[in-house]
């Protein structure tokens, strides 16, 4: 029964991981995007939007990254890791932040101007304003 | 860093804890870091591997530990919304783990595509240049040294940078313009027998990278600079020349404030799993006993799962940059010229002693160096990658006999 529920409860957490938005301040002046720009912007190459510098934040390990990343960035793992090693270390690009999970993420978009981070749809609320749905 | 020290100095900062590979977030300021261990040996009794590539490294019979490994700390600061201050500590086992400010550099972002930095920087010469000590950014253990060994031991110089960046549908342009100078000493070889003083100065140069659709890579850079070595082995013969009345001779071997160029073309492929990876260079100096050199390499690897293996051929090139007056006096004759305007060429007995150290010299910049390495790489981690290295080395150089490295070592990135 206990193994029922467990089992009952990773698929709908792999339900809910299968869309999310990506996500800034509800204040924040920037605008929707399309999947071309929110890729350039989760990898580094777009290092400011009408004349704000941009902070990156990833999620930490776990369902909604892979999710975000195999749909929208089309990189993971180790291939992702070597592609940041790349940017970060010739100065081209600065290092994205991690912050845990749904709430780490809203915490950390509320609370730096300039920050673009994605949650899974479920956590999205009044805190945040939607730029791009996957 | 280890995890404990990690755990322990994000709970000390109540800062948000971060898996490596991602920034540490200390408010604003991101901290990263890279580094390597390295062990390596040859495989031949009393010989020796060594080059004078950036790093320079040198191995001998018995295991060395020090020789290649590093360790790196990368500081972001942001000062304003669009200027940023970066600084990369590094400390290298051959040289005790001194730190040192490999980079130390203020960047102003004009907007998406614009910026500019000023302060040390890496000096973009190669296609690995701006990654050369991050290990776990390339396939090898080391960057193959038929190549990056071809300027000697400087990587970094001071000055400015005006960089652009922009997406045009799949093609992706990064082109650079650099201008600056390095002051620093200089291995020279063929064994980094002797320190010189280098002064690259007015180094004026470009490069231009595109990138198709993430597997295509091509890449070009042209670099112009004066360049003076001083405190060499050469010194006492170029002021004896010069004592003697044979200026002319003095100056086409002294490297004095002469035009070095250097041009460099670079390809990368990324598809289907394969990788290859070809690099060519070209060093051109004028006036002086620096060989002219054209070296290249073509690697091939494959990724399977967690690992890759790779085969890489390097190829040096360097040829003795005589001039009619360094010949003359090769072959024992004051050059034309030298005993008055419109003098021809004599043979002088006394020249003779000179003559030899000259050819001699000439002829000890001369190499054809042949560099077979095979690497294998597995990634242990997102970042952190286990390498071993086979290179199997032969010359043309007198007294530098063939010899077989073999070296492992782990990079990783934070």
């Amino acid at each position: 029964m206990k193994h029922m529920i467990m089992f009952g409860l990773l698929g709908l957490a792999a339900a809910q991981a299968q869309a999310g938005a990506v996500v800034v301040a509800k204040d924040s002046s920037l605008g929707p995007m399309d999947a071309e720009e929110v890729k350039k912007v989760f990898l580094g190459r777009e290092p400011q939007l009408s004349g704000q510098s941009l902070t990156v934040v990833y999620q930490g390990e776990g369902a909604p990254r892979t999710d975000f990343e195999t749909k929208v960035l089309g990189k993971t793992g180790a291939d992702l890791s070597g592609y940041w090693s790349k940017l970060i270390f010739t100065g081209k690009a600065q290092a994205p932040v991690e912050a845990g999970g749904d709430v780490g993420v809203k915490t950390k978009v509320g609370s730096t101007p300039g920050a673009v981070g994605y949650v899974t749809d479920g956590a999205v609320d009044a805190s945040v304003k939607v730029l791009f749905k996957y | 860093m280890n995890h404990k020290l990690a755990a322990a100095v994000c709970a000390a900062s109540a800062a948000i804890c971060l898996a490596p590979a991602y920034a540490y977030d200390f408010g604003s300021v991101r901290i990263n870091g890279f580094g390597q261990v390295v062990t390596g040996s040859t495989l031949d009794n009393n010989r020796k591997f060594e080059t004078n590539s950036n790093p320079t490294y040198s191995y001998d019979a018995d295991p060395k530990f020090d020789e290649e490994s590093l360790f790196a700390l990368q500081v972001t600061a942001p000062l304003t919304n669009k200027l940023t201050a970066t600084a990369q500590i590094v400390s290298h086992g051959n040289d005790n783990f001194k730190t040192e400010f490999e980079w130390a550099y203020l960047n102003y972002q004009f907007n998406s595509d614009w910026s500019v930095k000023l302060g040390r920087q890496r000096d973009p010469l190669f296609y690995y240049s701006d990654y050369l000590e991050v290990g776990v950014a390339y396939p090898w253990l080391r960057v193959p040294t038929a190549v990056y060994g071809s300027v000697g031991g400087f990587s970094n110089i001071d000055g400015i940078s005006v960089n652009y960046s922009h997406s045009f549908g799949k093609w992706e342009f990064d082109p650079q313009f650099i201008y600056g100078r390095y002051t620093g000493p200089l291995q020279l070889g063929p064994d980094n027998t002797a320190t010189a003083n280098l002064d690259d100065r007015n180094q004026v140069g470009f490069s231009m990278h595109a990138g198709y659709n993430d597997w295509l890579n091509l890449r070009a850079g042209y670099f112009v600079s004066q360049l003076s070595i001083t405190n060499t082995p050469v010194d006492p013969l170029i002021n004896t020349l010069q004592q003697v009345g044979l200026k002319q001779a003095a100056n086409d071997l002294a490297a004095n404030g002469d035009t070095i160029t250097f041009m460099e073309l670079g390809t990368e492929i990324n598809y289907a799993k394969w990788e290859f990876i070809s690099e060519y260079v070209e060093l051109k100096s004028y006036h002086n006993y620096i060989a002219h050199s054209h070296d290249f390499y073509v690697g091939l690897g494959r990724h399977f799962g967690r690992f890759m293996p790779m085969f890489t051929y390097g190829r040096v090139n360097a040829s003795s940059p005589a001039t009619d007056e360094t010949n003359d006096l090769a072959s024992g004759t004051v050059p034309a010229g030298a005993l008055g305007p419109g003098t021809p060429p004599v043979p002088v007995p006394g020249t003779v002693v000179f003559g030899s150290t000259v050819s001699g010299l000439l002829a000890s910049q001369t190499s054809h160096d042949n560099f077979y390495q095979f690497d294998l790489r597995y990634d242990l981690a997102n970042n952190v990658a286990l390498k071993v290295d086979y290179t199997g080395f032969n010359s043309s150089v007198p007294g530098r006999n063939s010899s077989n490295l073999v070296s492992a070592g782990v990079a990783f990135s934070f």
